[in-house]
């Protein structure tokens, strides 16, 4: 039995122009000590799927389906049940560091809160346990800084009090909801080397969002990538990098600059996401996919195993892909 | 800290110099005061009667000598007489208690509402209670002070006096108060389980026999413990007064003193109390949507803090903030902005010193009034942002 | 906010899967009239400006004659709203009151709304001294308390005719609004197409009224529809000090006063212009509302 097992995920937003349908029938699962890496453009769904599992979507949220955890279902818990879960079993990261420490109390009040949230602790204790996990996310001189707030830090290092923040109380499942996105280029590869590093000494399970392929590839060892609210592909990094079997990844790879591509055009996928109010059936890629057939247009491709091991993709076409070159299919760059 | 107030103080001084010469110039402007203007107009009107009248008013020099004169006698703390020929100074300054006692009550009773409500119409936003809050509030806004004045008198004290020497409820209101109880509780527990998967049925009617049942109980207590009770005996005459801060000539004890202020405070206050508590609850509102949306709030909520901390610890607590500064404006510009009510009631207070400085056209008192006015308006503004740094680590007044 | 732009049309591929994109002011206009109570508002509103100032050429009783046979009556068949001690008609002083309250209202809204943009606009875009200047100015207006200065100056000119009174509100209250554009021109002018536009050749005035300017039209408009509302509860003030409009003439507020002094007498003569002013405030405050709500792009709210 999987570690988090979500299975047929629905997530609709009520809003004035119509149901936004987020999250479409999105499932997979999560082992103890797997990273999995979830991809995909900005309103894919990637960081709606990891709030319904958080339980942290607003009230008027529709959510369907399951979330399964060590076995137990965490849809439609009560909120008492749920606040018990999260920050225990689940702990999570956010995009923005800027924003998401409150500003008026200092980092060790924000700390030792989450601490004493699910253990029965004074809070001195959870003050020496918020230095310890400062100094766990390398944060130097905790001791001092304990007592800082949040104004007082840079970016990556209220990112790292963030993750620290999240290990609280040694959850098994970490969300890392786009955790570099924010940040300077030299700051994004220290933060993702203090999670792999607590990855490593822990042995938590990790849910990595991201809308950067490098940093899945470096890191991830399961991928799923999104697209307009449906998983279109899962697959072992190594699969999913070097024989995708989705369009739309392809598309993706192909326009990433980098040793993979060295040699080749970049290409680029021509058009817009659909938008997810009243969706018609079909495939939502039909529209931008070069290998459309009319098939597409009408049903929805189900995500389902292709050739070898554990690799699943929603294509019509999916068998065929192997054997075309895709990414030539695509539109060249146009650089001026 | 020290130095930063010293520095807002000293680059008020040329503001509030600025301040006097503007309203020295409105001032000068309203024409001669009433009393000159009586005498003026009565058959054979002395010269030598008016020229004491207006070097009593300070307006028997040219303008700029007058205001060099002005100043200087208000700054060594002679502001002057009135028409009446009282101080103005002490006067002033006893008007002034009469007031802040007014305004004190007034602002915290519509704060601790305001923030109230404020806070239960965001976290249940768009519920019954939310929607009857933000139209209540629309319309205190709506309501100038003399109409609310006028309203509270009818059906504050004209038409609840006579009651409260019999209390009785009738019939009809009793059936009209378990039927608001029971639709009360019904909403109130249909709307706490608006957007849980399960809307148990058994809940909500529980909230609607539970709001029949807190009616029932407060018509058995009245009936029992107030129905044909002392009062019936003992207040011969009318209990809410409409005029006045006291009763003139009010003799009693301390606790005596206190009911009779109290009593006299109710009509005024509630009139201030309504006003602030519009502006409160919508400002509360806004603002506690605004950080329970934000980031830090989703963090605390994911750190897995039961929900009610959240509200509070996270939720209010950064609230409050720019509240308190915007409460502490507010304060400082109601000393002007009671007048009405103020007057309406009768009260001897700064409304009614201003009002009567305004019809005796006294340029002394006026400006006396404009200055203190003036200064308080500096002065909190001054003690909000002291507060908000308090309030906020990341603010530093250097 | 963005700017007022055209429609963008989606191309042809993509557009089986989108709902037509709207214009920002087609979305405004959209989101306005669907907000229920400021739609209400306007309706209510609308049909009672047309009513008080329509209705009088066909009402029998203007608002100076009197019913010489109806000595404070309370309302009737022949006099709905009553008459004073004088037999004027009620339903007729409330509908000249109405008028002029109005008249007062939509004057001050625009004094203030042209001296506040203008001053504002000039503060935040020519910045250093002007803008030290003008906000200084701004800062001395605001420690003045408003309520007494429009007091003060109005008992200077006690024969002036009714319109001196939004006149001296338009002198006195453009603070606020004046404060809310610059600091928005402050922070636009600095904005990448404001530079854009520069770079091209965009002389001043273009900049300020093409590129601006479009930008602050919802504040601009939510502050004009309350300083209406604004103006009246002033007015209303004004005459309670006896500063207001001045007999034979009348406005709500003057009504009110005069019915309070009456009130255990003749109730009628305070009831119905009280009515009348809390149903013009309480429309111009929803539409302030809604107008605000239209216009905040944090607005498309989830519905619950």
């Amino acid at each position: 039995m999987a570690l988090l097992e979500v299975k047929n995920l629905n997530v609709r937003f009520p809003t004035e122009d119509g149901t936004v349908h987020a999250v479409r029938d999105v499932s997979f699962s999560v082992d103890h000590g797997e990273v999995l890496g979830i991809v995909g453009e900005s309103g894919s769904g990637k960081s709606v799927t990891a709030m319904a599992v958080m339980g942290l979507l607003p009230r008027s949220t529709q959510i369907d389906g399951s979330v399964l955890y060590n076995g137990s279902e965490l849809i439609g818990l009560s909120q008492k049940r749920q606040t018990s879960f999260r920050g225990k079993e689940i702990g999570m990261i956010f995009q923005d560091p800027m924003t998401s420490l409150n500003p008026v109390y200092s980092i060790g009040w924000q700390l030792a809160e989450a601490v004493q949230a699910h253990s029965n602790v004074n809070k001195k204790h959870a003050l020496r346990r918020a230095t310890e996990l400062l100094d766990l996310v390398g944060i130097p001189q905790a001791g001092t800084r304990v007592n800082s707030y949040p104004h007082e830090f840079s970016g990556g290092m209220r990112q790292r009090v963030m993750i620290a923040m999240a290990m609280a109380n040694n959850p098994n499942v970490l969300i890392a909801d786009e955790p570099t996105t924010a940040l300077d280029v030299t700051v994004q590869a220290q933060i993702m080397e203090t999670l792999i590093e607590v990855q490593e000494r822990t042995n938590i399970a990790i849910i990595l969002i991201t809308h950067a392929l490098g940093v899945v590839a470096g890191t991830a060892d399961r991928v799923m990538v999104m697209y307009a609210g449906a998983a279109v592909e899962i697959a072992d990094v190594d699969d999913m990098f070097y024989r995708p079997r989705m369009p739309y990844t392809i598309g993706l790879l192909g326009a990433i600059p980098g040793s993979a591509s060295r040699g080749h055009p970049l290409r680029q996928i021509k058009g817009t996401t659909p938008s997810l109010i009243n969706m018609r059936p079909g495939c939502p890629f039909s529209s931008r996919c070069p290998l459309v057939i009319d098939r597409c247009r009408h049903e929805t491709p189900k995500l389902l195993p292709v050739g070898h091991s554990n690799q699943l993709s929603a294509c019509h076409r999916s068998s065929e892909i192997e054997s075309l070159d895709v990414r030539a299919m695509f539109a060249p760059e146009v650089t001026a | 800290m020290f130095r930063f107030i010293l520095r807002r103080l000293l680059v008020s001084i040329p503001l509030l110099f600025a301040a006097s010469v503007m309203t020295f110039v409105l001032v000068t402007n309203i024409g001669t005061p009433k009393k000159i203007e009586d005498a003026l107009a009565k058959p054979n009107p002395s010269q030598q009667q008016i020229d004491s009248l207006r070097r009593q008013f300070g307006i028997d020099k040219p303008p700029v000598e007058r205001y060099v004169d002005w100043s200087t006698n208000f700054l060594t703390g002679d502001w002057g007489k009135n028409a009446t020929g009282a101080e103005i100074r002490p006067l002033l300054w006893e008007r002034a208690q009469v007031t802040i006692r007014l305004l004190i009550a007034a602002t915290i009773l519509s704060v601790v509402l305001g923030v109230l409500v404020g806070i239960i119409g965001a976290v249940r936003q768009y519920t019954a209670f939310d929607y009857t809050m933000t139209f209540l509030a629309f319309l205190f806004f709506s309501i100038p002070t003399a109409v609310l004045a006028g309203f509270l008198k009818e059906f504050g004290a004209i038409k609840t006096n006579p009651w409260l020497r019999h209390p009785s409820i009738s019939g009809r209101l009793q059936i009209v108060l378990l039927i608001a109880g029971l639709v009360c509780g019904f909403l109130v527990m249909r709307n706490r389980y608006k957007f849980e998967r399960e809307r148990p049925l058994s809940k909500v009617l529980l909230g609607a026999a539970a709001g029949l049942g807190i009616a029932l109980a407060a018509i058995v207590v009245f009936r029992i413990g107030w129905d044909g009770n002392v009062y019936r005996k003992r207040n011969s005459k009318n209990l809410i007064p409409t005029v006045g801060q006291t009763t003139p000539g009010f003799k009693g004890g301390f606790v005596a003193r206190m009911q009779d202020y109290f009593w006299h405070m109710l009509l005024p206050s509630i009139s201030l109390i309504l006003v602030g508590f519009a502006g409160y609850s919508r400002f509360m509102r806004a603002s506690m949507l605004d950080v329970m949306s934000s980031d830090y709030v989703r963090t605390a909520r994911a750190k897995g803090i039961s929900e009610r901390r959240v509200t509070v610890r996270h939720g209010v607590r950064n609230a409050l903030t720019p509240l308190v500064t915007i409460v502490a404006i507010d304060f400082g510009a109601l000393l002007s902005g009671a007048i009405i009510t103020e007057t309406i009631y009768g009260w001897a207070g700064m409304g009614s010193f201003f009002s009567n400085a305004l019809t005796e056209k006294d340029p002394r008192s006026l400006l006396a009034f404009v200055m203190v006015t003036a200064i308080s308006f500096v002065g909190f503004n001054l003690l909000a942002d002291i507060i908000y740094a308090r309030l906020d680590p990341r603010i530093r007044l250097d | 906010m963005t700017e007022l732009a055209d429609p963008i049309v989606p191309d042809a591929d993509s557009r089986e899967f989108t709902v037509a994109a709207r214009s920002q002011g087609r979305t405004i206009l959209r989101r306005f009239l669907r907000h229920r109570p400021a739609m209400i508002s306007t309706v209510v509103l609308i049909l009672l400006t047309l009513f008080v100032f329509i209705y009088p050429y066909f009402w029998e009783w203007p608002f100076t004659v009197r019913d010489k046979t109806a000595l404070s009556k309370a309302p009737s068949r022949i006099h709905p709203f009553g008459t004073d001690d004088l037999g004027k008609d009620g339903l007729g002083r409330v509908m000249r009151g109405t008028q002029r309250s109005l008249e007062i209202a939509a004057i001050s809204a625009i004094l203030i709304t042209t001296i506040g943009v203008t001053l504002g606009a000039i503060a935040g875009y020519m910045r250093g001294v002007v803008d030290a200047i003008i906000m200084r100015f701004t800062d001395l207006i605001l420690t003045l308390p408003l309520l007494v200065v429009v007091a003060v100056v109005s008992v200077g000119y006690p024969k002036a005719p009714w319109y001196i009174i939004p006149v001296i509100l338009g002198i006195f209250g453009w603070t606020g609004l004046a404060r809310v554009v610059r600091a928005e021109f402050l922070s636009l002018r600095e904005k990448e197409y404001v530079e854009a536009a520069r770079a091209v050749g965009a002389v001043d005035r273009r900049i300020i009224f093409r590129h601006i300017l479009p930008n602050l039209a919802g504040p601009i408009i939510v502050s004009a529809t309350l300083a209406i509302a604004g103006a009246i509860l002033v007015e209303t003030f004004l005459s309670f000090l006896g500063l207001g409009v001045r007999p034979p003439d009348v406005s709500l507020g003057f009504l009110i006063q005069d019915g309070l002094s009456a009130f255990k007498v003749r109730p009628w003569l305070f009831w119905f212009p009280a009515a009348a002013i809390v149903i013009v405030c309480l429309c111009v405050n929803f539409i302030g509302d809604g107008l605000r709500d239209a216009f905040d792009p944090k607005q498309n709210r989830i519905k619950a």
